[in-house]
């Protein structure tokens, strides 16, 4: 029983290297291709993807959509850029500090929007992101207003910086992936589940939301750091509330595996924006019908349908009317010693279909 | 008797409850006091809507409370947040049970095993054995490795009173665990049940199926309107002309006995 922990690490470790694998060959492709476009393309993937992870920790972990990630992505860009030209520090210190002002940041808005829920918390959250694109426009002297501020030392294009950010990206996908079946990402994923359930078993729903709040926010503004050292320039154009509704669109889009949806949310935005260059807006467009495709269609989002091997895992209502209701047959490779038990169970203990599969009332009645 | 001895503060003290929703007196004035230790559990009874299902989520604070006190253990819960209510020893179930349908059965009381902090035994091993003994208590021991959405109704039901038992309760409240189980489930239960009071843990469960309530109870309390109208003994209660006339319907046991003689 104690190697239920460790097979579900193991699982998890198998994704992390396909995971990783599939941004290790991105990444030298990138290199061979040696193009400055496909360079900025994957360095945007890679940002992307930190944004999405941002995402996922609010809305995949404990429920909490978001419509603020690109406002605070540029918190974290303005606060490098800041810091950087005023102070000289080098890039980690910057880095250190935009991820303190996201989490600063994350502190103080959780406190006023704590009480939301849903909807109401997505109004709030966009409420905030309008706040911050026109504090951009308008805080000239932080900010540099609409014309932006230039970004001293930047590296455009360059393959070491691509190289660093695809790790970092595939570094805080394998972190969630694992804290998914820690203790904690498990006792948040309870709050997500059912929040007066987990009350009442004693979990504190309010610390775990706000420390979901605080690390997407410090998340996301540690990945804006990183985008000014790409950039060369910075402005409000680069954090409005479209670049938010595409993070969000892209969570949604990818679904509900943490790895793969992460992943394929991210990689669909980035190739459209990338093949649309030439004609603005069409990304948003194509984005929206895919959104509303995918809401119609697959609600659980690109990694939400099933493939044929994982049929043991078909919701209930389907397993049970392909009689695949067995002991431990949800989980793939259960637990041996379980199964065993169920089948040596004394009848008279095991009641009245209660190991059993329900096949006889599923099976369409005769008359 | 030696004056240094205080006395055992109640497992729940109950006095002045009040609460409406909008213009519905759900509970006024109610009190209700349950000694620690008591040997047997006690049951609430009453007709839908008499404020059963109000009582328990103001006891375990998921909905505030208009006015009142309540105590469990010497602990104000009024002036505590909802899940501080672990930490002094009460555990609830749901009328409909309350689980994550995709995880196994162990996983989902591991979840309760690990909201207790007992020191060094914290850790998820402990946790694990923790929750093993809870499944096995509630007989579902088997059942370790099944995900809880492929099980039968009564059997989550019981997986969420083992939930509850991993998080150790002193004060065990039940919202109708029997309801929607089959009559094997049922004395299943209260063997369960009878188990726990035997160890020590005070129950309250709120029930409409008088066998458990008889097999298990031994104090009735039935509720009327958001207030008490009877508080006695469980035979006292069957035999209570009240009780029939109110909640088990005049013909009650007389049917039993008397067979078609009414009619």
């Amino acid at each position: 029983m104690a190697n239920w922990m460790t097979r579900a690490h193991v699982r998890a470790t198998r994704a992390d290297l396909a995971m990783a694998a599939v941004f290790g060959i991105v990444a030298i492709f990138t290199a061979a291709h040696g193009s400055a476009f496909a360079t900025t393309t994957t360095i945007n993937f890679g940002l992307f993807t930190l944004l999405v992870a941002s995402l996922q920790i609010m809305l995949g972990f404990s429920n909490q959509a978001s419509l603020t990630q690109a406002g605070i992505y540029g918190v974290g860009a303005y606060v490098a850029v800041y810091v950087e030209t005023k102070t000289g520090v080098a890039m980690p210190v910057a880095l250190l500090t935009s991820l303190a002002a996201g989490a600063v940041a994350g502190l103080v808005l959780a406190l006023p929007l704590a009480r939301l829920r849903e909807h109401i918390l997505a109004m709030g959250t966009l409420a905030v992101q309008v706040i911050l694109s026109e504090a951009f426009i308008h805080l000239t002297s932080l900010t540099g207003g609409v014309n932006g501020e230039a970004v001293p030392d930047a590296l455009i294009n360059s393959v070491p910086v691509m190289v660093t950010i695809c790790a970092c990206a595939a570094g805080v996908i394998i972190a969630l992936n694992h804290f998914r079946i820690s203790r904690a990402g498990r006792r948040i994923l309870a709050v997500k589940a059912d929040e007066t359930m987990a009350v009442s078993i004693g979990i504190n729903v309010r610390k775990l939301r706000l420390i979901a709040v605080v690390v997407s926010f410090a998340l996301a503004a540690g990945a804006g750091c990183l985008f000014t050292e790409t950039a060369g320039f910075i402005s409000p154009d680069d954090f409005t509330l479209t670049s938010s509704l595409a993070v969000l669109v892209a969570v949604i889009l990818g679904g509900r595996s943490i790895t793969w949806g992460t992943l394929l949310g991210a990689a669909a935005y980035s190739l459209l924006n990338a093949e649309t260059t030439s004609l603005p807006g069409l990304s948003d467009l194509i984005l929206g019908i895919m959104l509303v495709v995918v809401l119609g269609y697959l609600p659980s989002g690109l990694t939400g349908f099933q493939v044929p091997w994982q049929r043991a895992r078909l919701p209930l209502h389907l397993a049970s009317r392909l009689g695949r209701v067995s002991g431990a047959s949800g989980e793939p490779g259960g637990d041996a010693a379980s199964m065993a038990a169920v089948a040596t169970a004394p009848a008279p203990e095991a009641g009245a279909g209660d190991g059993a599969p329900d096949l006889p009332r599923i099976l369409p009645r005769k008359r | 008797m030696s004056a240094v001895t205080a006395p055992d503060p109640a497992a729940l003290h109950v006095a002045d409850l009040r609460k409406s929703f909008g213009g519905v007196r759900v509970l006024h004035d109610f009190e209700l006091t349950i000694p620690a230790r008591s040997r047997a559990a006690v049951a609430i009874l009453g007709q839908n809507g008499a404020g059963k299902t109000t009582l328990l989520n103001l006891i375990t604070r998921l909905i505030p409370a208009d006015a009142g006190t309540i105590e469990v253990f010497g602990h104000n819960v009024l002036a505590a947040g909802a899940r501080h209510l672990a930490g002094y020893g009460v555990a609830r179930t749901f009328q409909s049970p309350r689980l994550l349908l995709d995880e196994t059965c162990l996983s989902n009381v591991v979840l309760g095993a690990q909201s207790i902090k007992r020191g060094r035994d914290g850790g998820n091993a402990a946790a694990m054995r923790r929750a093993a003994e809870a499944l096995a208590r509630v007989g579902l021991a088997a059942q370790a490795g099944r995900v809880a959405g492929t099980l039968p109704f009564g059997s989550r039901k019981l997986v969420e009173l083992a939930r509850a038992l991993a998080l150790q309760p002193r004060l065990l409240l039940l919202d109708e665990p029997a309801a929607g189980l089959s009559d094997l489930e049922e004395s299943r239960l209260a063997r369960v049940l009878t188990g726990l009071t035997d160890a020590g843990i005070t129950l309250l469960l709120i029930e409409h199926r008088m066998a458990l309530v008889a097999a298990t109870a031994g104090r009735v309390v039935m509720m009327d309107g958001g207030a008490i109208v009877f508080d006695g003994d469980t035979a006292e209660a069957i035999a209570s002309p009240l009780v029939r006339e109110r909640y088990l319907g005049a013909g009650f046991e007389q049917v039993k006995h008397e067979g078609r003689e009414r009619e």
